[in-house]
């Protein structure tokens, strides 16, 4: 085998590694990252407003109010600390309103805070309880599951 | 009989753990009668694992509801066809369903004629494979588990219904089609920790599954791409990839057995890259378990992911027992994994087929690092941080338009070695389309840069693989003497594996053009219009006629919205459009069914969002350019897929250069036809 071609070959690919590594790292600097913070923890005034958050939380569906005549719809709404519901944030999307609104166990939501401390979002997951397995908790067994927990099998 | 499947379930778990010694024992002593017991084992693994199915599946279609698994995921209303998906609609289910495809996969591996020294083992790691299913489906989820509070002879009258949104044929066919891919990859992976086990360190293993990763790698694509189409038209949200953890799941395994898929020629033909191949297929195998304890176990938020579950843990670990199973391995044969051949030249079909390799791993790993950033930035930095599609596009974006720009050079680049002429002269043409191209576009109101980088790639790619192809047929039409047409024929069909590939290159261009337009091009706007109200978007003047109410299929309602699409320059009445709120009887909330209009140039999309009691309605309209060649791609693939899979002469032709581990290097240079 000839070294020197080897070893042209093997920067050569160096090279092509060290551009995509390179690549990934500059695209990360200057990705938009969203910070995870409670609830609890926005209230404290730990906000800083040029950073980009996400924030989940209970939404309060007493107060929610969807606007569909403003331009851009705006659709606003509060979100609570689980553990603590006076604790609560409001926040603004204008985008229309996802399916499933009501009924999401909680809300994912990505954005920046404003001087009023309203997290303007521009991004809206919810989590929902009907997708796939439902929260049923109690736990129903068959004659098998009660024979194999009763030898310690399953717990 | 819930009963008669579970211990179905229980007796394939004995079995299998049975069949993985039996298997062992028979490969050591090469003894046939532990072997055809072995084989029994499997055949027993199987037929148990079908029994457990189809009782579930009994189970289902009638709609006994004292099954806990059956009184979450139907009710009585729901459609024969839904009641047949609802055995992947959940955890439990799902991995039934994996280990049906599993067990049946292993006993095509376990009876095969083909490489009768490796099948022992191989069989034994599948069946290790179906054993940790069955595990988890005995003792952690079990689908045949009764509903709360059941006691014999009470009768449950109905269940509590599908998610409306797995009501739809994209979830049908998605679930299916991604794990017959996962559950394919575990064949190459036990046939390649085979050959380090058994110390054959020829390229024997890569032949052997040559059509198995293909099969695999096709029903990935297709699961990925029905993935996309179903959120696309279900989840309502203008846009077919979102970068969510759960997508990303199943695209990396894909990216990473994409590239198996192209190294593995470079072994077969030059004995080259042998460590890097088992590496590749290892990874590849380890992904996809990987993958589904992410989508199970709720470590990273999801929006479409399983509810968070003791599954996930079990997941991680068998995935880390593989993992270290694998790595030992390789590291205790790798005086096998030497290489015979090197690299000539850089200007090479070889390098091309490395930069391939390097440029897909590359994006299996920034997608799999941007994936569990949140993880990583909590260990290293105590804070918690995601990233979304600011940090996966422009990471993707260069690293897709160089693997495209790849694709288009590695046909028409010598092997060993490529002169600069041989290079000038296979690049002339397709070059000159690319910039004929961008200059056209950009005359006609194309200005963004990605958009005409996009397009000018796809051309270079496209004009090369059709320059190949012409200069394949008047070659042939040179030596044979026959008509063009014939030639074309001759020449394709000859070597469909090759031709196969082209096919496939061409389907994934033609996703190429999707993913640019439908990205760069993009227009949406959100409006709230009363009755006979006009809005212009793009060159479309919508009018919105009425709300309406309907009934849809036997037992669901719906609000829709009536609109008018007519040609905003001409005035051409395009024909209505109808987007809809569609109520499902176990839902209190209305779900969106789209208003969709779907050209070859582009797609009116219509979301019906809310409506007032004026009879006034709030609409998000968007139009997405040319997302239908994403689909017309993937059938483009499915069709090289089984072009190149098509059995008898012709399929095999490129490995009639194979190297054997005595002849280390091809004894010809230059380009072959």
């Amino acid at each position: 085998m000839n070294k020197g071609k080897n070893l042209k070959i093997i920067l050569g690919m160096s090279l092509i590694v060290l551009a995509i590594v390179y690549l990934i790292f500059s695209s990360m600097q200057t990705a938009t990252a969203a910070y995870y913070m409670t609830v609890e923890e926005a209230l404290n005034g730990n906000i800083e407003p040029d950073k980009y958050y996400r924030v989940e939380g209970k939404i309060n569906l007493d107060e929610v109010n969807y606007d569909t005549t403003k331009t851009p719809v705006e659709l606003k709404f509060q979100i609570y600390e689980e553990k603590d519901p006076s604790k609560k944030i409001t926040v603004i999307y204008n985008d229309i309103k996802p399916d499933n609104f009501e009924e999401a166990i909680s809300a994912v939501v990505q954005g920046k805070f404003d001087s009023k401390g309203i997290l303007r979002a521009d991004s809206l997951n919810l989590k929902c309880p009907s997708k796939y397995e439902q929260k049923n908790s109690t736990q129903d067994e068959g004659v098998v599951t009660k024979f194999l927990r009763s030898l310690g099998l399953k717990r | 009989m819930a009963e008669a499947g579970y211990f179905s379930l229980v007796l394939a778990l004995m079995l299998s753990l049975y069949g993985i010694i039996v298997f062992i024992i028979a490969a050591r002593r090469d003894n046939p009668i532990f072997l055809a017991s072995a084989k029994g084992a499997s055949l027993g693994v199987a037929f148990f694992s079908s029994v457990a199915t189809f009782i579930l599946l009994y189970f289902l279609m009638t709609g006994d509801y004292s099954i806990k698994y059956v009184y979450e995921y139907t009710s009585n209303d729901l459609p024969l066809f839904y009641r047949f998906s609802a055995w992947w609609a959940g955890n439990a289910g799902s991995l039934l369903l994996w280990l049906f495809l599993l067990t049946w996969y292993t006993l095509i591996v376990a009876f095969s004629k083909k490489a009768r020294n490796l099948t022992p083992y191989a069989s034994a790691i599948l069946l290790f494979n179906s054993a940790f299913f069955l595990f988890v489906l005995t003792f952690v989820t079990n689908p045949f588990e009764k509903v709360a509070g059941w006691f014999p002879g009470a009768v449950i009258p109905d269940g509590a219904g599908m998610n409306p949104l797995l009501q739809n044929p994209g979830m049908v066919f998605h679930p299916v089609t991604t794990y017959l891919g996962y559950v394919g990859f575990a064949v190459p992976f036990a046939y390649a920790m085979t050959a380090l086990l058994t110390k054959t360190a020829n390229d024997q293993w890569i032949k052997v599954t040559r059509h198995w990763t293909i099969v695999a790698w096709l029903f990935l694509t297709l699961g990925n791409l029905w993935g996309a189409q179903w959120a696309y038209t279900e989840l309502g949200w203008g846009g077919y990839w979102g970068w969510d953890p759960v997508e990303n799941a199943s695209f990396i395994p894909w990216l990473t057995g994409s590239a198996f898929l192209h190294s593995v020629m470079i072994q077969e033909r030059k004995n080259m890259l042998k460590t890097w191949n088992v590496v590749l297929i290892t990874v590849t195998y380890v992904l996809t378990l990987f993958g589904t304890f992410l989508v199970r176990s709720g470590v990273l938020t999801s929006v479409h992911a399983f509810g968070d579950s003791a599954l996930g843990k079990y997941f991680l670990i068998f995935t880390l027992i593989m993992l270290f199973f694998a790595l030992d391995l390789i590291i205790l044969r790798r005086d096998l994994l030497v290489q015979d051949g090197s690299f000539e030249s850089f200007l090479s079909k070889e390098s091309s087929f490395l930069i391939n390799n390097l440029i897909l791993v590359g994006l299996a790993v920034a997608v799999f690092f941007g994936t569990i950033y949140p993880l990583v930035s909590e260990a290293v930095r105590g804070v918690k941080v995601s990233v979304g599609a600011s940090f996966f596009n422009p990471v993707v974006a260069p690293l897709g338009i160089a693997l495209f720009l790849l694709m288009g050079i590695c046909p028409l680049i010598a092997w060993r070695k490529a002169s600069l002429k041989n290079l000038i002269d296979n690049f002339r043409w397709p070059l000159l389309t690319a910039l004929l191209c961008a200059i056209f576009l950009f005359f006609f109101g194309v200005r963004k840069g990605y958009a005409l980088v996009g397009y000018a790639t796809a051309t270079f790619t496209l004009s090369a693989i059709i320059l190949e192809i012409l200069r394949g047929t008047k070659i042939r039409h040179k030596l044979t003497d026959e008509g063009y047409p014939k030639s074309f024929l001759g020449l394709i069909l000859r070597n469909r594996r090759r031709h196969g590939g082209y096919i496939i290159h061409i389907g994934v261009i033609l996703m190429l053009l999707a993913i640019v337009g439908s990205h760069t091009a993009n227009q949406d706007l959100i409006k709230t219009l009363k009755p006979g109200e006009s809005v212009d978007i793009g060159n479309y003047h919508l009018t919105f006629n009425q709300l309406g109410e309907k009934s849809v299929g036997t037992s669901l309602d719906a609000v829709f919205a009536d609109i008018s699409v007519s040609d905003k320059a001409k005035g051409i009445d395009l024909g209505n459009v109808e987007s809809q709120k569609v109520f499902y009887p176990t839902s209190d909330q209305p779900m969106t069914e789209i208003g969709l209009r779907s050209t070859l140039k582009e797609d009116l999309y219509i979301i019906l969002s809310t409506w007032g009691q004026d009879g006034s309605a709030t609409f998000k309209i968007l139009i997405n350019p040319l997302v239908s060649w994403l689909w017309i791609g993937g059938y483009v693939v499915i069709l090289g897929a089984i072009f190149a899979l098509w059995p008898g002469r012709g399929s095999q032709t490129g490995s009639k250069y194979l190297s054997t581990v005595n002849l280390p290097q091809p004894l010809e240079g230059g380009r072959e036809r």
